[in-house]
């Protein structure tokens, strides 16, 4: 017989798996409308933000009223833990979504088109991560999460080559300065989106070895703060 | 593909099973150690195999379902099991170096060092002074002022004394069911016992009687080493450093407070605490 507290988790990983879902939408718009310059698509993201911001505190309250009542411990403790750093992390994707969205909707605006660098790549990628990272935590898949952590070296490298090429790009010409700062603002927010899929990845690994990783990890190549531009001399 | 272990991607963390400042059961010298314990009721098997080390000065939770041996295995620490017909131990029970079943040791004597707190107070119906003062009488202390000074201490060490310094002379019969049960455990530490065994001590009081002999016992763990049998989780969680997980008789797994309610290695430990059976 399943007992209450076992429906009550089920309940809350649905719910987990329901706030993911519509992260990944608020992202799909924004990239979408990034990509096809469609400003009413990526305007689809502030929607998906509602609803997120609707399912955090929902959620907050149900793994509050959990830790009160059942007095988690052992997994489940680890997993409502774990769930709350998420929910929260969640919601945080999906403000960067929505940054995403709002300088792709500037860029839709202006009159004039400009190359978007290595923004595609680095959509991509995040949109595997997210899906991926968010996977590994509802399906507890060690390997998976693993895998995640791997990846986010390519996102920060390729942030720092976008920053490298927007001024080299304002540099030739002092009127895309505007286009310029949209194309960093939307690459900053996507390689955040990559750390938040490793936080993901951390808790997965948190949940089934009971073990934070936090501050262990270090692949190779990773070097904070690398993307600080230096302004060239001209 | 090979299997990815923790090691692989944050040997720091796989590595430290504990962290700095949490100590391990090495660390620790033993109050007693239990080697290859069995005991039979007649035919039947109640415990099989027992190998545990109670540490001293720390406070060890020794949890698991009804009929599990928990509570056999804790009157097995001062041989409260000699008492019952028909049963039959065999292995080792060391205290300092001695094993307590050796037919050398003297009971009396071995029950002073380990004292026992059953789970229904049960005062001697005479007066509060005469319930702390017994043990020691009875192991030969006369002076009335020396008994004085032990009634007094033993009291404050089980957090009464102020509660019924004004009335010693009361029958301890008319006290509250906590103050009863802290009377129970100043009648044990009058005799300056090594260990204190406690079987279910706070399962008959209200959650305020229980937060002080959980805070008392939290204090006395200081002079003494004990271990306590509860059905209670939390309250193993919150009063135990070390905790001994058993199912039908046998001791399933042994290790920290910590990691037993965290990261318990055994399925059935994990199980049992977070309450998918039992």
């Amino acid at each position: 017989m399943e007992r209450q507290f076992e429906k009550q988790l089920e309940f809350i990983l649905a719910e987990v798996r329901r706030m993911a879902d519509i992260v990944g939408d608020g992202f799909d718009a924004a990239s979408k409308g990034l990509e096809q310059r469609d400003a009413v698509q990526a305007s689809h993201a502030f929607e998906t933000e509602k609803k997120v911001n609707e399912l955090e505190i929902e959620l907050d309250n149900q793994i509050f009223e959990y830790f009160a009542r059942q007095h988690p411990v052992a997994t489940d403790l680890r997993f409502m833990l774990a769930t709350q750093k998420v929910v929260n992390d969640l919601e945080r994707l999906s403000d960067h979504c929505v940054n995403v969205a709002q300088s792709a909707i500037s860029l839709a605006n202006l009159n004039r088109s400009a190359g978007l660098s290595e923004i595609p790549e680095m959509v991509d990628a995040c949109r595997e991560m997210l899906r991926d990272s968010v996977d590994s935590f509802l399906t507890r898949d060690f390997t998976l999460a693993r895998d995640v952590l791997m990846r986010d070296d390519r996102v920060d490298g390729l942030n720092r080559m976008v920053v490298r090429q927007v001024i080299e790009m304002v540099n030739n010409d002092k009127a895309t300065i505007e286009i310029g700062l949209d194309i960093i603002r939307i690459s900053r927010n996507l390689e955040r989106i990559g750390d938040l899929c490793c936080n993901f990845a951390e808790e997965t690994i948190f949940l089934v070895e009971g073990h934070s990783v936090k501050h262990t990890l270090h692949q190779s190549g990773f070097e904070p703060d690398q993307e600080t531009p230096t302004t060239p001399s001209t | 593909m090979n299997p990815v272990t923790l090691e692989a991607i944050a040997p720091h963390a796989a590595r430290e099973e504990h962290p700095v400042n949490q100590e391990t059961l090495e660390d620790v010298p033993a109050a007693l150690r239990a080697t290859g314990l069995d005991l039979h009721y007649g035919s039947k098997q109640a415990l099989f195999g027992i190998n545990l080390v109670v540490p001293k000065n720390r406070v060890t939770a020794l949890i698991g379902p009804s009929g599990c041996g928990k509570s056999t295995f804790l009157r097995c620490l001062n041989r409260m099991n000699d008492l019952v017909d028909g049963v039959r131990i065999t292995g080792k029970v060391e205290m300092d170096g001695t094993d307590i079943y050796d037919p050398r040791v003297d009971t009396v004597s071995l029950r002073r060092k380990v004292g026992m707190i059953f789970q229904k107070s049960n005062p001697f119906p005479k007066t509060i002074w005469e319930n702390v003062a017994y043990g020691p009488k009875i192991h030969g202390q006369r002076d009335k002022k020396a008994l004085d000074e032990v009634v007094e201490r033993s009291l404050r060490g089980a957090a009464l004394w102020d509660e019924v310094k004004d009335n010693l002379g009361k029958s301890a019969l008319a006290l509250s069911g906590g103050q009863q049960q802290r009377l129970c455990i100043a009648r044990a530490i009058a005799v300056e016992p090594e260990i204190l065994l406690m079987d279910e001590p706070a399962s008959a009081l209200d959650p305020i009687a229980t937060g002080k002999i959980e805070e008392l016992i939290l204090q006395l763990k200081d002079q003494f080493t004990i271990a306590i049998v509860t059905h209670n989780m939390q309250q193993a969680g919150r009063v135990s450093d070390y905790t001994a997980f058993f199912y039908m008789g046998s001791l399933i797994e042994f290790g920290s407070t910590d990691t037993i309610f965290t990261n318990p290695r055994e399925k059935r430990t994990e199980d049992y605490v977070s309450g998918r059976f039992g």
